[in-house]
């Protein structure tokens, strides 16, 4: 709940601002303000005490790293997330958005990266749901007047295409054309645009920017959040810079430049939360050369030395975690040769990636590192029951729970026992169980994809520590992070990524924040 | 470095990543990993899984407040003969809940299973008496009989990637159709006349004790082990708990799901060859309805239907519990009518309490 | 085959002991429960037969070799509707026409025997016999096949509704006292008698009940516990114990349909209750082979194969423009160990 001392409004209780010049006042009004606006996850502050402001007729972009905390924003804007402390006031009126449906009817929409269209209705059928027009007592729909106005509602945005098109069919940025018309229609006045421009073409982008341009002459705010910062700069009339879960600065987009903008982004102090060891790299581990995985991965080169942090940088989308399960063998290539200890393998599956001392420690730790009813020990057994000391096809409960109570000991996982279940442990312990697994495998080559994702600071420092343990025992360790500084602080080379492509190789000690953004998200080809 | 795997293997005992080899120089004493390692083994820390317990100790409480119950109203539930009758009637449904117990563990469902104990009750009846089998290769094939329908379950699960739902509710049909155009529709009556002994599957006691009780008892040491003591039995819950996880771990999981299935068949072939003998006759109409039955049976005994958690024990317990009220309340001759609502209530309960101990 | 034997045996049966009684006159001989001995009354008609029904009775009558019928066949994996159907296609072959079996499966409810008659209309048959699951769920086939003129003639069940040309069933609550009758006899009119039913949503499962409790009710000291087995021999398997052990006084089992009675006798040998007294119903080959080891006292017979051949006749004297009875029992009778070789021919 904020915690401002008036009430806040209530979706119920809300009712439209009076009929008038709603969106048409002088620039400087406010139509959205938040206030000290602060939330919290176990372990992590997502928000912190952020203030921002909106008003008619701008597009504000949002820009910052990765976890920045934009997300969280977007979703307290639009009902998902409540604030722990804060207020957002509408019209100057407090209001709880208590959830998606409220935003709403607040007239607060947003389109989010991944899109809440029903597939198999048809446009109109999805840019009028659950508001219908109704027509007579029985309140029968009034499918001619649905897909008039739809028909409309598509023109005034430039489409031209069948709003009897089932949605399935259409494409990305027409797609969100619908989820543009279905705001209109909900007679948004803050319409949000998560990523609008991350999965479409360059002339598809083109197109959104000429309707937010149309929109906002119109009189509506648009919250635009971009990666690219060519695109932010372009539409943006103002722009605020996250990092950390702050606002670091509100600025006007003319006074500013996509050089200071990252500089923005990035501007904090390599602390000593990274104990680096360096070691001194022996044999060649894993050599990749030319893999390819259609649409997702092209022509990609690299390999990793024994000893040797490998760091991979760049933007979610940019390939980073498909390079880890194309290796492990999760998905299939389509073309490449993988080379383990200087001699060329196939990897088809998991089974297989295993076998050949692989592992990966995925990024999302709880669908896909660990299988959470199970106890401790079960999930530690669960890669390598051939690595029990027992009869063949056979792993005794006794087995299993004295490899993991070594394991227990040895990663200090905090656990009551190697039978507890692994749902009951904190993030950094599942992360250290998913890593236990991998060590009895014996492996060798490890992916850390997100290896400190939602895990507590000093957790983290552990989980640097195991790394650079493996690193001095001659592992090579690959390691995927959207955390820049972790990337920096532990990576012996680092590699950028973009668009499936690796664009550029950095030395992990001399690379700087500023350097891997600009590849990362095509700044300037040149920096 | 693998060629040091040899030796590794037995280091482990000793270091969390003894497994990386020795191929490291210097190999300093780490902060985050202690190289040595506390010798003296640990006790076990928590014992069992405090969850499952509490679970099967909930069945177990509503049987035997159940029983005092009906002990109150008909005193002759208690007398040792009608325990026997409970226990007999009871086996066939938990011999077919402790095969749908695996399959449910890996968030799977046979419906099939009813059309299965059909077909091994008509392989019987085929080979005896038109065949002139003897009973021990009869019975085998029946058993094999059953298993090959569960394998063909399982071969169209994996490689087909249907849900097991559907593939199952087609497989029912086919099963039952199967066994019906194999006999024309007709049951042979007259088994053991034909085939010597074969009443020791369904109507002889051994030892006191009625032989399905013995077969269920067999299939219930022969669960149970697999459960805890092989890698099936890990990856079964594994499976069912997260099977993406459990993919990334490197595990067959189609070899393991068809290996489920077939298990599954096989019991239903088991459960077959028992009804067989109790009936002493082979009908293409047995088993009608059984896999509702069995899912009951495995539900109020605590698996989730989700997969990944659950016990062969509380399968038992849920067949007994199942059993107990129709013993109960056919002895104090309530109609079939009333019993259906009964035990009906009974499924929604058990489950009810079990969200609301997992809530709790 | 057996089959066929048997076919000729039930209809000479039948045709001895003249249970077609047609046009409302059904139930004239309910004083005297016949043996259905074939050789009771050798070649002797009863005088409450009128020509119409001699016709009926003698011989296959001949039919238009265009003539389509369709068999609406039920529970297909049931001996008295295999037999049954096996009476229809061989007298659909002997009379001259030709006949489609469409089976419903014992699996599916009456919606789909529903589906099933509308798609028989479709096809323009011009004449469908009818067995139905459900005598209510199944009139809007009927009426369906009333609107496209397509006559319908119904066995075994009568529909609640729709117009049917006749109705050729075995009086199945007479058939079910006359079962009554033998145990109470056996008995000596008292004790505790178990009444494994049959589907109690089925209507021949309420009117076998109602006939067993009609012929016991007469008797004071004779105690009926009512168990419901759905026709199912699995069911009967664990009330039967169940009932033993809460009632070891039980002296006689009457079952509505043979399985179950075999499943009651299986248990009773096994826990040495050999006296008990147990009729079954339907005459199937093994109920009828249990009377002839002693295992039931007696076995109540229904004549499916009857059922078929006068159905298919009736249909095809309907179509050649004939009147026919609007009901005709198709007869049922007591075997016992005296009689039962007659009609077991295996």
């Amino acid at each position: 709940m904020p915690s401002s001392g008036g009430r806040s409004i209530m979706v119920d209780e809300w009712s439209p601002p009076s009929p008038g010049p709603a969106g048409n006042g002088a620039l400087g009004d406010r139509i959205l303000t938040l206030d000290g606006i602060t939330k919290r996850f176990p372990g992590v502050v997502a928000l912190d005490n952020v203030s921002f402001d909106l008003r008619p007729g701008e597009v504000h972009v949002l820009v910052g790293e990765n976890g920045a905390g934009k997300s969280t924003l977007v979703k307290i804007l639009s009902g998902i997330y409540q604030p722990d402390a804060g207020e957002i006031r509408l019209d100057d009126r407090p209001v709880t958005l208590a959830s998606p449906h409220a935003a709403q009817v607040m007239g607060i929409s947003t389109v989010h990266q991944e899109l809440n269209l029903i597939p198999h209705l048809d446009a109109a059928r999805n840019i009028y749901l659950g508001r219908e027009p109704l027509r007579g007592a029985l309140g029968i729909i009034d499918w001619p007047a649905v897909y008039a106005g739809a028909s409309a509602q598509l023109a005034a945005l430039g489409m031209t295409f069948d709003p009897r098109t089932r949605v399935r069919r259409l494409g990305v940025a027409m797609q969100q054309m619908t989820e543009i018309a279905k705001a209109l229609v909900a007679q948004a006045r803050v319409l949000i645009l998560d990523e609008p421009t991350a999965a479409i073409t360059a002339e598809e982008s083109e197109q959104i920017f000429r309707i937010t341009d149309h929109l906002k002459r119109q009189g509506a705010a648009i919250v635009f959040i971009s990666h690219h910062l060519e695109d932010a700069t372009r539409i943006g009339d103002r722009v605020t810079v996250f990092r950390d879960g702050r606002n670091v600065a509100t600025l006007p987009m003319a006074d500013t430049s996509p050089r200071e903008l990252i500089r923005l982004m990035v501007g904090r102090e390599l602390t000593q939360q990274f104990p680096k060891t360096t070691v001194e790299p022996g044999a060649v581990a894993l050599k990749v050369s030319g893999l390819t995985r259609r649409g997702v991965l092209h022509d990609v080169s690299f390999e990793v030395r024994r000893g040797e942090l490998l760091g991979i940088a760049g933007l979610v989308g940019a390939g980073r975690t498909e390079i880890a399960r194309a290796i492990f063998g999760i998905d299939p290539i389509d073309g490449g040769t993988i080379e383990i200890k200087g001699r060329p393998v196939v990897i088809r599956d998991p089974a297989s990636a295993i076998k050949r001392g692989i592992a990966l420690l995925p990024e999302d730790r709880k669908q896909q590192g660990l299988v959470l009813p199970l106890s401790v020990g079960d999930n530690i057994a669960m890669a390598a029951p051939g690595r029990l000391p027992s009869p063949p096809g056979l792993v005794p409960p006794s087995r299993r729970r004295r490899a993991a109570e070594r394991f227990i000991a040895a990663l200090r996982i905090k656990t009551p026992g190697a039978s507890q279940r692994v749902i009951n442990l904190s993030g950094g312990n599942q992360q250290k169980v998913v890593l236990a697994k991998w060590l009895l495998t014996e492996a060798d080559i490890f992916f850390f994809d997100e290896p400190t994702r939602g895990i507590d600071v000093g957790a983290k420092v552990e989980v640097y520590r195991l790394m650079n343990d493996l690193l001095v025992r001659g592992a090579a360790i690959v390691m995927i992070s959207s955390e820049l500084p972790e990337v920096l602080g532990m990576s012996d080379r680092i590699l950028v990524m973009r668009g499936g492509r690796i664009v550029a190789e950095l030395d992990g000690p001399g690379a700087t924040q500023e350097q891997v953004m600009t590849h990362a998200a095509g700044g300037g080809e040149a920096a | 470095m693998r060629a040091v795997r040899g030796t590794a293997a037995r280091a482990v005992a000793t270091d969390a990543v003894e497994g990386l080899g020795s191929g490291s120089p210097g190999r300093p004493e780490m902060p985050g990993l202690p190289g040595g390692f506390d010798p003296a083994p640990r006790r076990r820390f928590g014992g069992v899984d405090l969850g499952t317990v509490s679970q099967t100790m909930g069945s177990l409480l509503s049987l035997v407040i159940l029983s005092l119950g009906i002990w109150i109203a008909e005193p002759v539930f208690m007398s040792d003969n009608n325990w026997i009758n409970i226990a007999r009637q009871a086996s066939f449904n938990a011999i077919l809940g402790m095969g749908m117990t695996f399959v449910i563990l890996t968030g799977g469902v046979d419906l099939s299973v009813g059309s299965i104990v059909a077909v091994s009750s008509v392989t019987g009846g085929l080979l005896i008496f038109d065949y002139g089998w003897n009973m021990w290769p009869a019975v085998l094939a029946m058993v094999a009989a059953g298993g090959l329908c569960g394998l063909f379950n399982g071969v169209i699960v994996t490689l087909g990637k249907i849900p097991p739902f559907i593939v199952t509710l087609g497989t029912m049909q086919i099963f039952r159709g199967i066994a019906l155009q194999l006999t024309n529709g007709s049951p042979r009556a007259g088994i053991r006349e034909s085939a010597p002994n074969f009443d020791i599957w369904g109507t002889r006691n051994f030892w006191g004790v009625p032989s399905p009780v013995i077969i269920a008892a067999v299939v219930f040491v022969a669960g149970y082990l697999i459960l805890r003591y092989t890698r099936l039995g890990l990856y079964t819950y594994a499976i069912g708990g997260n099977e993406q996880a459990t993919r990334f771990s490197g595990v067959h999981i189609d070899r393991y799901k068809l290996t489920v299935y077939t298990l599954m068949g096989v019991t239903a072939g088991i459960a077959g060859v028992m009804i067989t003998s109790r009936l002493n006759s082979s009908q293409p109409t047995v088993g009608n309805g059984a896999e509702l039955d069995a899912i009951a049976a495995v539900v109020i005994g605590g698996t989730s239907l989700f997969g990944g958690e659950g016990t062969i024990v509380g399968t038992i317990i849920g067949a007994l519990l199942m059993a107990v009220i129709r013993n109960g309340l056919t002895l104090m001759h309530v109609s079939a009518f009333y019993q259906q609502i009964v035990i009906g209530s009974v499924i929604i309960l058990a489950v009810l309490i079990d969200r609301l101990r997992r809530r709790g | 085959m057996t089959m066929k034997r048997r076919t000729f045996v039930g209809l000479s049966a039948a045709l001895a002991a003249s249970p077609f009684l047609g046009r409302g006159v059904s139930g004239a001989q309910d004083d005297d429960p016949i043996d259905a001995s074939p050789a009771a009354t050798p070649g002797g008609t009863p005088a409450a037969l009128s020509a119409d029904d001699l016709k009926v009775l003698y011989g296959p009558v001949q039919g238009n070799s265009a003539y389509r019928l369709v068999f609406m066949q039920v529970f297909p994996d049931n001996p008295f509707w295999t037999t049954l159907k096996d009476a229809v296609v061989a007298r659909a072959a002997e009379n001259g026409v030709t006949v489609e079996v469409i089976a419903l499966p014992t699996t599916s409810g009456v919606a789909e025997q529903v589906s099933q008659m509308e798609n028989a209309v479709t096809q323009q048959y011009d004449g469908i016999i009818l067995g139905t699951v459900d005598a209510a769920g199944i009139i809007p086939g009927i009426t369906t096949a009333n609107a496209a003129g397509i006559p319908v003639l119904a066995v075994d069940t009568a529909p609640s509704g729709g117009e049917i040309i006749s109705l050729v069933q075995t009086d199945n609550a007479l058939a079910a006292s006359r079962g009554g009758d033998v145990i109470a006899e056996a008995i000596g009119g008292a004790g505790k008698v178990l009444n494994l039913q049959g589907d109690l949503a089925n209507l021949n499962g309420q009117l076998r009940n109602e006939g067993l409790h009609r012929s016991l009710e007469a008797f004071p000291d004779i105690e009926i516990i009512d168990q419901n087995t759905h026709w199912q021999a699995t069911e009967a398997l664990a009330i039967t114990e169940n009932i033993l052990t809460s009632d070891p006084d039980l002296v006689a089992i009457f079952a509505a349909n043979d399985p179950p009675a075999l499943a009651a006798l299986e248990v009773c040998r096994a826990q040495g209750r050999d006296d008990m007294v147990i009729v079954g119903f339907d005459g199937t080959r093994d109920g009828l082979q249990a009377v002839k080891d002693g295992g039931l006292i007696a076995n109540i017979l229904q004549f499916p194969d009857v059922m078929g051949i006068i159905g298919v006749d009736l249909m095809v004297r309907h179509l050649n423009g004939e009147e026919i009875p609007a009901t005709v029992d198709s007869g049922s009778g007591v075997v016992t160990a005296d009689n039962v070789d007659e009609y077991l021919t295996v």
